[in-house]
């Protein structure tokens, strides 16, 4: 999964991306809750295709109408994680687990 | 860009078939805003079935968001009996204001509250899948259907309520079924549209109809039509202008809605607004010199120096915004692997790219100060002139409206 490309929903989980090396190549959603345009979802669609990128990280909160329409337009895989969790490291321990599964 | 559009414009003209049919209704009864509270009792709904760990977009919010519009209807119906004692409208506003209040209260122990109701808000009609319009479409078939083959006691119920008494129809039971339907078709609506378009399609097609005609049959063939060239007008919009679709779709409506009026106004009517809008803005220079007009001629407020400080930021801003956007759409090509480029120049750019938005931002407050010091010296010498010419116009349009008015 190392060096993979993603999209994320939210422009978020930076720090998480860099420190185990996924790429975060845009944003689908990038002011939350306020829908993208048509234009923007386009262009996202027909990049994710031309650069072959199979991952959408999402989190519980996105918007899931969103999320599933990419899922289906670019037969990305998503996997949603969690931005909190009863202890600090299960956390990040459960969201590589996520990410590998 | 087909593609993308189709089926949400579609859902566009499956809203409208039904919403404009029950605005007329919404209209005749004096109740415009009936949809937004019911609109909002139902996002109640769903906030508890968000709080309770359901998904926005899941059954169990459907059916939490139906039960509480249902007892909304009902409450509704009930509060046309009691309207001697309390005004119907009253208690729709009420029932608004005290929704939205809990809606915010509950989300307020949800994480991302915000954001879901902003979702509400504004829906995800470019979302819509097949499945959604074609489930749409049955329900408003069934829907619509029903109130075809009892059209007659609906419409005398909502549109002349005397007659339904004298003729001893029983009221309560046919505004429960005249809410009850609402109630359904706006829940409905609402998961997919958001409250503000739906309210936008259940108003601005019919009012816009009433304008023009005065039998139902063909205010209800105007509002189709109307519906339907709006939701067009506002996909395009979105589109070309890159605007989030409900929102563009919702200032569509507002547009064709001033445009309906203001070709329905006289002339004098519309010079008078235009005579108030002149003195408003005069009033406001001289209040609040703070308050940005950029229609205001600022230039020849400033002096021959600042008119060159304002000339050179004009073009920095200029050539910083398109230098800028041009290095960030080689950013994102970096970033989608259409271009190559090593770790080390990618940080060189980007640290380029934020000290010169620094620089970008410097300059538009150069802007801004040398605007506000051209606002503050027009102040009385702009300000008192436009004021003056505005209520005057006013007066005179006035007096020559009472002369021309028959004794």
């Amino acid at each position: 999964l190392r060096g993979a490309r993603a999209v994320v929903i939210h422009d978020s989980w930076t720090y998480f991306a860099e420190r185990f090396g996924l790429s975060l190549v845009a944003a689908a959603e990038p002011t939350p809750g306020v829908p993208p345009s048509p234009a923007e979802l386009a262009r996202l669609f027909a990049r994710m295709r031309e650069a072959g990128v199979k991952l959408v990280i999402a989190d519980p909160h996105s918007n899931p109408v969103l999320v599933r329409q990419i899922a289906e337009k670019t037969g990305a895989r998503v996997v949603t994680l969690l931005p909190s969790g009863t202890d600090y490291l299960g956390l990040f321990e459960e969201n590589v687990r996520r990410l590998t599964q | 860009m087909i593609e993308l559009l189709a089926w949400p414009f579609v859902a566009g003209l499956v809203l409208t078939s039904m919403h404009a049919w029950l605005g007329l209704h919404v209209l005749a009864r004096g109740v415009v805003f009936v949809d937004l509270a019911l609109a909002q009792v139902a996002a109640l709904g769903i906030t508890v079935a968000i709080l309770y760990g359901h998904p926005v977009q899941g059954e169990a919010a459907y059916w939490h968001a139906l039960a509480f519009a249902a007892a909304g209807a009902v409450l509704f119906a009930a509060a046309r009996a009691h309207e001697a004692s309390i005004n119907q409208e009253a208690v729709i506003g009420i029932v608004y204001a005290v929704s939205a209040a809990l809606g915010v209260l509950a989300l307020d122990r949800a994480p991302q509250g915000a954001e879901h109701i902003k979702q509400l808000l504004i829906g995800s009609i470019l979302s819509v899948t097949p499945r959604e319009v074609a489930e749409l479409a049955l329900l408003y078939g069934v829907i619509g259907l029903a109130h075809w083959m009892l059209r007659r006691p609906l419409i005398e119920v909502s549109f002349d309520p005397l007659l339904a008494g004298a003729r001893r129809r029983r009221v309560f039971l046919w505004d429960v079924v005249f809410y009850g339907s609402f109630a359904l078709v706006v829940t409905s609506s609402v998961r997919i549209a958001g409250v503000l378009l739906v309210f936008s399609y259940l108003i601005v097609p019919a009012a816009i109809a009433g304008l023009f005609q005065s039998s139902l049959r063909a205010r209800l063939l105007l509002g189709w039509t109307l519906g339907a060239a709006i939701t067009a007008a506002g996909f395009l919009a979105s589109w070309s202008w890159d605007l989030p679709t409900g929102p563009a779709i919702v200032a569509a409506f507002g547009a064709a809605t001033a445009l309906a009026v203001i070709s329905r106004a006289s002339l004098r009517s519309v010079l008078m607004w235009l005579c108030g809008v002149v003195a408003v803005s005069g009033l406001v220079l001289i209040a609040a010199p703070q308050v940005e007009q950029p229609w205001l001629p600022e230039e020849m407020f400033l002096s021959a120096d600042e008119r060159e400080i304002r000339a050179d930021s004009l073009q920095s801003v200029e050539s910083a915004s398109s230098e800028l956007a041009r290095l960030r759409e080689l950013e994102q090509d970096v970033r989608w692997g259409r271009e190559r480029m090593d770790p080390e120049k990618q940080e060189r750019l980007r640290q380029y790219l934020a000290g010169r938005s620094e620089i970008l931002a410097g300059d538009q407050l150069v802007l801004k100060a040398l605007s506000e010091s051209a606002r503050e010296r027009q102040r009385y010498v702009v300000g008192i002139p436009l004021l003056l010419i505005g209520l005057g116009a006013l007066a005179y349009l006035f007096s020559g409206r009472a002369r021309s008015r028959p004794q």
